[in-house]
């Protein structure tokens, strides 16, 4: 489902660096470099990719915990990092939400799941001392914690992973959020649960009109909620376009590196699709950032910059050798 | 797949666990787990979190460290009971009978050794003195897992996690045991380096032979990986079976098909995975009967009070279940 109408998230050419010190050349990580995406309002667009991607710090930078060193980040057109550079506004607070990998860290063991919650809902004022209780309940029902009440005074000591992941869930939900980032959402979660809660994003989405910005580097958590994906290679955009597309076409070389990977039956003992390596962040050369590791890499890989191709309807790829449509 | 051996006797097996059961003070954690592993055979161990497969392997082992006491049981490693071994006799058979390649590979790496070092260490300890001398051997290892031999002289904080890993599993390896149990060696890694040291170590398997046991969660893994595969849920085993009896359909115990039925399709497969309703059980306040029927769609009254005990369901295959008719529903591909 590809939604019309301007997008409601917009990432545009992102650049964030941190500097690592060094004497005498000061050296500088580029996490997250020239990246570009849309997210269109009420749809699931994955970022991607392995460790170092950047694809973590594309989430925090929407939502604002990270500084960016250049780009725009557009919700509904506006670019946020001008009208409010140092910190976000509540009013952005409130509209963009992040969960956060490890829902054994992210509620504080020292205070019930429904305090968080109420926490939320009263600096927003979306709740007032009278009614807070109710609307915590009802939240906590909207994520499958029942009896609502008896969860919301549990202590996350004692719920189970995947109850604490859903506390994690409803305390984002509570402010009405457009824009949900979660960051891994379901890797540090039992096989057999898992996809309740990838099924409960489904549910956000479509129940809400509500978006997510879905960080993961399990393509078939992708495959099973996507609307998009977007594949991240050394903190760039390697190829973007629709979830089937993308995953069961993947063009660029990395792309298909990665689904040859997470293929199950058959081919274990096949090697993979790519010199061993791994991505250059520090001092990336001019060229593509994953020729030093694709089969296929010219000359012109290492030296150019690849450019961005259209190799069908609405999906991108960032390559020398994409052919466009 | 390896080679399975035809004579199928438990008197064949290289590890031969009966009835093992573990214990964190009051808490069963493993209750009565049995398990075999043949020579050149890969074992899975699968089951979710809590379910006490890594405390199965490292209390058969005696590597559990306290307050994990083996309180019950038989462990048989090449026929000598591991059980009733003392400190020297363990530190003989660690390393050169049975290697453990751990989860987490930076706590299980010494900080202010070099990669060397290691090496260095385990043949010393064994009086082993290698052929070509000790950089050449650990730089044979090394390259044989897909590492740079040019990593010997670099400590471990230097190295990324999938190095570390590899240098565990060439530290595995050194001493050539015929028995290398990996608990979760893989989980912490992304799916490329995954893949890549998965295929070395097959390799390494295919050219030295060695049996594993192999602890995971997942299961889609095992199927492609392990010759059996043993399931295990809130401390007790439900299942074990050939992995081709699994891969074609012939789970039985409800669990285990839980846990395949959860498992995402792949391309092209018109199928939606499906959770398991609930949450795993605590081995610190289990259920009563059969551990699995809150969570079990099949529990008739039996499973609530009588725990259900392990049944020859085919060849190689037991199931711990009072609804599954044996012989009679689910078609197994593998019985006689």
């Amino acid at each position: 489902m590809t939604p019309n109408g301007p997008p409601l998230l917009s990432v545009e050419h992102l650049h964030i660096a941190f500097p690592l010190g060094g004497w005498p050349k000061r050296r500088t990580l580029h996490a997250v470099r020239d990246v570009s995406f849309n997210v269109a309002r009420g749809s699931i667009v994955a970022l991607v990719g392995e460790s170092g991607s950047g694809k973590s710090t594309i989430g925090r930078a929407i939502a604002r915990l990270q500084a960016a060193r250049s780009g725009a980040i557009r919700l509904d057109g506006v670019d946020v990092l001008q009208t409010e550079p140092r910190a976000a506004s509540i009013a952005y607070r409130r509209r963009v939400q992040l969960i956060f990998q490890d829902p054994f860290a992210s509620l504080n063991p020292v205070h019930p799941i429904g305090h968080p919650i109420a926490r939320a809902l009263l600096l927003q004022d979306r709740a007032t001392p009278q009614t807070v209780a109710a609307q915590v309940e009802r939240v906590l029902e909207s994520v499958g914690l029942t009896p609502a009440a008896d969860m919301a005074a549990r202590f996350p000591y004692a719920l189970s992973g995947g109850q604490r992941q859903r506390a994690a869930i409803a305390r984002a939900l509570a402010v009405e959020p457009d824009l949900i980032v979660a960051d891994e959402p379901t890797s540090m979660l039992d096989v057999s649960i898992r996809m309740d809660v990838l099924a409960l994003f489904r549910r956000i989405r479509d129940e809400g009109s509500r978006s997510v910005v879905l960080i993961t580097h399990d393509l078939a958590s992708a495959r099973i909620v996507a609307d998009r994906v977007v594949v991240l290679y050394a903190g760039q955009v390697m190829e973007d376009g629709p979830a089937e597309s993308v995953l069961s076409h993947p063009q660029h070389p990395y792309s298909q590196l990665l689904a040859a990977a997470a293929q199950r039956g058959g081919g274990l003992r096949e090697p993979l699709p790519a010199h061993p390596g791994a991505p250059e962040v520090i001092d990336p050369g001019p060229g593509c950032p994953f020729a030093p590791r694709c089969l296929k890499a010219t000359a012109t890989c290492q030296s150019t910059p690849p450019p961005t191709v259209s190799v069908r309807s609405d999906h991108l790829v960032r390559c020398h050798l994409a052919e466009s449509a | 797949m390896t080679e399975r051996d035809p004579r199928g006797d438990p008197a064949s097996a290289l590890l031969a666990v009966d009835a093992l059961s573990v214990d964190y003070g009051p808490v069963r954690a493993v209750d009565g787990v049995s398990f075999t592993v043949r020579r050149g055979q890969t074992l899975g161990l699968v089951g979710e979190s809590g379910s006490g497969k890594s405390t199965a392997v490292l209390g058969a082992l005696r590597l559990l460290p306290a307050p994990g006491v083996v309180t019950g049981g038989s462990v048989r490693l090449a026929g000598a009971e591991l059980l009733d071994l003392d400190a020297a006799g363990l530190r003989n058979i660690w390393g050169a009978q049975v290697a453990l390649v751990p989860q987490g590979a930076l706590s299980s790496l010494n900080p202010v050794l070099r990669v060397l070092d290691h090496f260095a260490e385990t043949f010393t300890a064994h009086g082993v003195k290698p052929e070509g001398g000790v950089r050449a051997c650990a730089a044979a290892l090394l390259s044989r897992v897909g590492l740079d031999p040019v990593h010997l002289d670099s400590y471990p904080h230097a190295l990324s996690g999938g190095m570390r890993q590899r240098v565990t599993i060439a530290l595995g390896l050194a001493l050539n045991p015929p028995l290398l149990v990996l608990d979760e060696p893989t989980t912490a890694l992304d799916v490329v380096v995954e893949r890549d040291i998965l295929r070395q170590l097959l390799a390494a398997q295919d050219a030295s032979g060695f049996a594993m046991v192999f602890i995971t969660h997942d299961v889609a893994l095992l199927l492609e990986l392990a010759s059996a595969i043993a399931v295990m849920y809130a401390g007790r085993l439900v299942e074990r079976a050939p992995s081709e009896v699994l891969a074609a359909d012939g789970a039985l115990h409800p669990y285990t098909r839980g846990l395949l039925a959860a498992l995402p399709p792949s391309p092209g497969e018109a199928r939606l995975p499906v959770s398991i309703p609930g949450h795993a059980a605590s081995v610190a306040d289990p259920p009563s009967g059969c551990r699995f029927h809150p969570r079990c769609a099949s529990a008739i009254d039996r499973c609530r009070t009588e725990a259900p005990a392990l049944r020859v369901a085919g060849p190689d295959h037991v199931v711990a279940c009072h609804v599954v008719e044996l012989g009679v529903s689910s078609p197994k591909p593998g019985a006689p």
